[in-house]
């Protein structure tokens, strides 16, 4: 139970930071995308990457997540 | 009228008739089942989290991602993943940082989880207010989506295209209320995939199923009508660090402000349902984005120096926005044409509903029912639903007006703008009423109105409208997304506001 509890946070940083690092490198040193890794270029590995993560992350914590706690639909 | 006859007994006539007739046949079963607000609002909070999941998808996979996605990786290249990535980084931060606590504390709208917190009634106004500017501007972006489209499709002239699309609009929302909308939603977010799937492996055969050679095919192309472009790296839009950080913040953060995929988390059971929701609604989004690159490129190597898709000046028929549609007239001639056209009319159409939904909300839910409660009146399930209905078509209207406007942008460039908005004004006050207990009515105040207003007037005087619509030569803010200013605005105006609050409640 406590792993989502603990993992959230971090996880939460995880794809920040990726998502700021990627941006980052998009402002600052596009450059660093050009090439090519098996016939793909770079740029779009790179890019598929972040899916797959953003994916897993999703996937994790809703696998793993707790169970819901005895709270009511509040009235406005 | 007999061009008009002609053309929709064409195969896009008929996909395009035959959905509005299954969905409104849908809209018809969904409005027997509507028997309370709640039903109206949240179809009953009882759907299960893959139907809320697909829905979501659906909700969320826009004119935008399909027509303007495309339009961009033909026009500018990379810069359409890196939309992509951006959008796509949302889903997870929005499930660990917002879903559950939204299920938990939510009722009708995004409204109702600040009022838990703060009985201001200008903290509601100011919710109300960010959630219909929000609203308003998604619903402009499709609505110049579907106006190009069924302009293109039927020679329908701009405003009778968007004025169908918001009658039809009106009849799903006013009558089918959340199930309906739910419903299409799915239809929809299924019909998008398969099309997506059908146009990736059309352009993979070309190239023997080879990723590796469409790309080469694609650059070849590229490189002969532009050659200092290296298209798998941003373009020139992009060549300024300050816009890209701006963009990827807005983007980011942006799904976490949207009302219409907020309100959905109030559609589920249980906090299980909320996060399997954002499951099923990621993996779709991602898989569909990974089709959208082949799509784009395809749309490049293919259709960009194919001359029958190009008008005497050189430019793509139906503008850039119509790129996926003649990519499909080229894989499989009139009749893919007409299914991808219709299937991009029906998630205009979805979005739209979508959209609707929760401005009707805020209006007839937020503003309506509270200000009879504020004068000792009981809330009026009928009459509350009769406003929603009247602010159904008083929002299509709007939009429709609106959007002639915007009509010769870029649907994912709009797209960007109305991220940023949702970023700016709707996403720091709900998450630090969420997360931060220090947080002040006033200060919920302050951080949404900054939040709303740093961003209207970046945005009216940055290149989009200061430049594309009003036609002065240069923008008054430079830069082309306002969200690396007017979300940390926003932020630091909670911040003082709550502070000023701690501070007079010391003294």
């Amino acid at each position: 139970m406590p792993v989502t509890r603990i993992s959230a946070p971090l996880l939460a940083c995880l794809v920040g930071l990726c998502c700021a690092g990627y941006y980052g490198v998009i402002a600052f040193a596009p450059g660093l995308l050009s090439g090519r890794l098996g016939g793909i270029p770079l740029s779009i590995a790179v890019a598929l990457a972040l899916f797959l993560l953003f994916f897993a992350v999703t996937l994790l914590y809703t696998v793993t997540g707790t169970a819901e706690e005895p709270v009511e639909r509040g009235e406005p | 009228m007999s061009h008009l006859s002609a053309r929709l007994i064409s195969p896009a006539g008929l996909f395009f008739i035959g959905f509005v007739i299954l969905t409104l046949l849908l809209t018809a079963c969904a409005a027997r089942r509507n028997r309370s607000a709640r039903d109206f609002y949240t179809a009953g909070g009882q759907l299960p989290g893959w139907m809320n999941g697909i829905a979501l998808a659906g909700d969320y996979l826009s004119a935008a991602a399909f027509l303007g996605s495309a339009g961009m990786y033909l026009g500018l290249g990379y810069d359409s993943l890196v939309y992509a990535v951006g959008t796509l980084a949302g889903w997870p931060l929005l499930l660990l940082l917002m879903a559950e606590k939204l299920r938990r504390l939510g009722r009708y709208t995004v409204a109702d989880v600040l009022a838990q917190r703060f009985a201001e009634r200008r903290v509601r106004l100011m919710t109300t207010l960010s959630s219909l500017t929000v609203t308003l501007f998604y619903l402009i972006v499709q609505m110049v989506g579907a106006g190009k489209l069924l302009e293109l499709l039927f020679g329908l002239p701009y405003l009778a295209a968007v004025t169908l699309v918001g009658l039809l609009m009106v009849c799903y929302v006013s009558l089918g209320g959340m199930l309906a909308t739910t419903w299409v939603q799915m239809i929809k977010a299924l019909l998008m995939m398969a099309s997506g799937l059908v146009l990736a492996v059309g352009v993979l055969q070309r190239y023997a199923g080879s990723p590796a050679l469409l790309f080469d095919a694609a650059a070849n192309v590229a490189a002969s009508a532009a050659p200092a472009h290296n298209i798998f790296l941003p373009s020139h839009a992009l060549s300024n660090p300050i816009d890209v950080l701006s963009l990827g913040l807005g983007l980011t953060l942006g799904l976490l402000g949207l009302p219409h995929v907020l309100m959905r988390f109030l559609t589920v059971p249980d906090a299980r349902a909320a996060r399997h929701s954002v499951g099923w609604a990621t993996g779709l989004v991602g898989l569909f984005f990974t089709l959208n690159i082949v799509v784009g490129y395809g749309a490049l190597a293919l259709v960009s120096p194919n001359a029958q898709f190009h008008d005497a000046a050189g430019k793509l028929l139906g503008g850039s926005n119509m790129a996926a549609i003649h990519l499909a007239d080229l894989l499989g001639g009139a009749t893919l044409q007409g299914l991808v056209a219709a299937v991009a009319f029906a998630t205009i159409l979805a979005v739209v509903a979508g959209l609707t939904m929760a401005g009707a909300g805020a209006i007839s839910h937020d503003l309506y029912t509270n200000w009879r409660r504020n004068r000792g009146r009981p809330a009026d399930d009928r009459r509350e639903l009769a406003v929603s209905r009247w602010a159904t078509l008083g929002l299509g209207l709007a939009a429709v007006l609106l959007s002639t406007w915007f009509q010769n942008q870029n649907v994912a460039f709009l797209l960007g703008l109305a991220f940023a908005l949702s970023a700016s004004s709707q996403f720091p006050v709900l998450i630090l009423a969420l997360h931060w207990r220090g947080l002040s009515a006033r200060g919920a105040w302050w951080g949404g109105m900054t939040g709303i207003l740093a961003s209207l007037l970046l945005i009216g005087t940055g290149p989009a409208v200061w430049v594309g619509v009003l036609g002065f030569s240069k923008p008054l803010f430079p830069y082309a997304n306002p969200a690396l200013f007017s979300v940390p605005l926003a932020f630091l105006a909670a911040w003082l506001g709550s502070r000023n609050t701690a501070t007079q409640a010391a003294a």
